[in-house]
């Protein structure tokens, strides 16, 4: 284990926000999930365009 | 999310940029040929948190004149090839169980990484694809049973196992699991 990051623990602690938020989306109304979504994926999306392009 | 059989999946979601470009390029490809969707994309658009630069889609192989004519379209719809831009070349990487990449003009990310069917697990993908109906058009995603085990057995990044996991919790009152078991014993 690297002495300031446990990985082991990381990698445990991602997956139950997996969980969790999963759980989310299968309870809740597609709006509802999907709005949320929404800003994640398309930040994500837009931080990996160069700035002088444009996907939309 | 609502399942009018068991083959198609209505998803009433917001689309994310990444939604509105899979239906944009899926719209021209279905004209052409018989295509499944499968690995990253389809565990987003179930509502994984997270973008992908990549589309993987998996297609019926085509002719030289059928796959000019898709090209030709794709074209003319505002795509290019991101690997080569020439036809014959594309046609031959592709025969040669290559992927290549369609991205719109003057983009590179997000890409369609395209590949023609080259074994009869991408064959049955095609064969067993699933219809998701979303507000802005149709799409043909894998199984998801197949999904699933692909990822936990054949990937196994940590990415690829959470999606695994998103996709077992979101379907867990859907999935085959007689199904499923096959599909992971066969792919280890």
């Amino acid at each position: 284990m690297n002495k300031w990051f446990d990985k082991a623990r990381n990698k445990k602690e991602r997956m139950k926000f997996v969980e969790l938020w999963a759980e989310y989306v299968r309870t809740h109304s597609d709006k509802d999930w999907s709005r949320q979504q929404k800003v994640v994926v398309d930040s994500q999306l837009k931080s990996l365009i160069a700035p002088n392009k444009k996907l939309d | 999310m609502e399942f009018i059989d068991n083959k198609t999946i209505k998803l009433d979601k917001i689309p994310t940029l990444l939604d509105e470009f899979v239906v944009d390029f899926t719209k021209i490809l279905q004209k052409h040929a018989k295509y499944v969707i499968v690995s990253g994309y389809v565990s987003i658009l179930f509502g994984r948190s997270r973008a992908t630069e990549d589309i993987d889609i998996i297609v019926e192989k085509m002719s030289k004149n059928k796959f000019y004519d898709f090209y030709s379209d794709l074209q003319k719809n505002g795509y290019w090839c991101v690997n080569i831009e020439n036809k014959d070349e594309i046609l031959r990487m592709l025969l040669d169980n290559l992927a290549i990449r369609f991205a719109k003009k003057q983009n590179i990310i997000p890409n369609v990484e395209f590949k023609f069917v080259k074994n009869s697990l991408e064959k049955n993908a095609i064969k067993t694809s699933l219809n998701v109906i979303m507000p802005t058009g149709r799409i043909k995603i894998s199984n998801i049973e197949l999904q699933i085990a692909y990822k936990e057995k054949v990937l196994k990044s940590d990415k690829d196992l959470e999606d695994a996991k998103h996709l077992e919790m979101i379907f867990k009152d859907k999935i085959n699991n007689k199904l499923l078991e096959k599909y992971r014993k066969m792919l280890e």
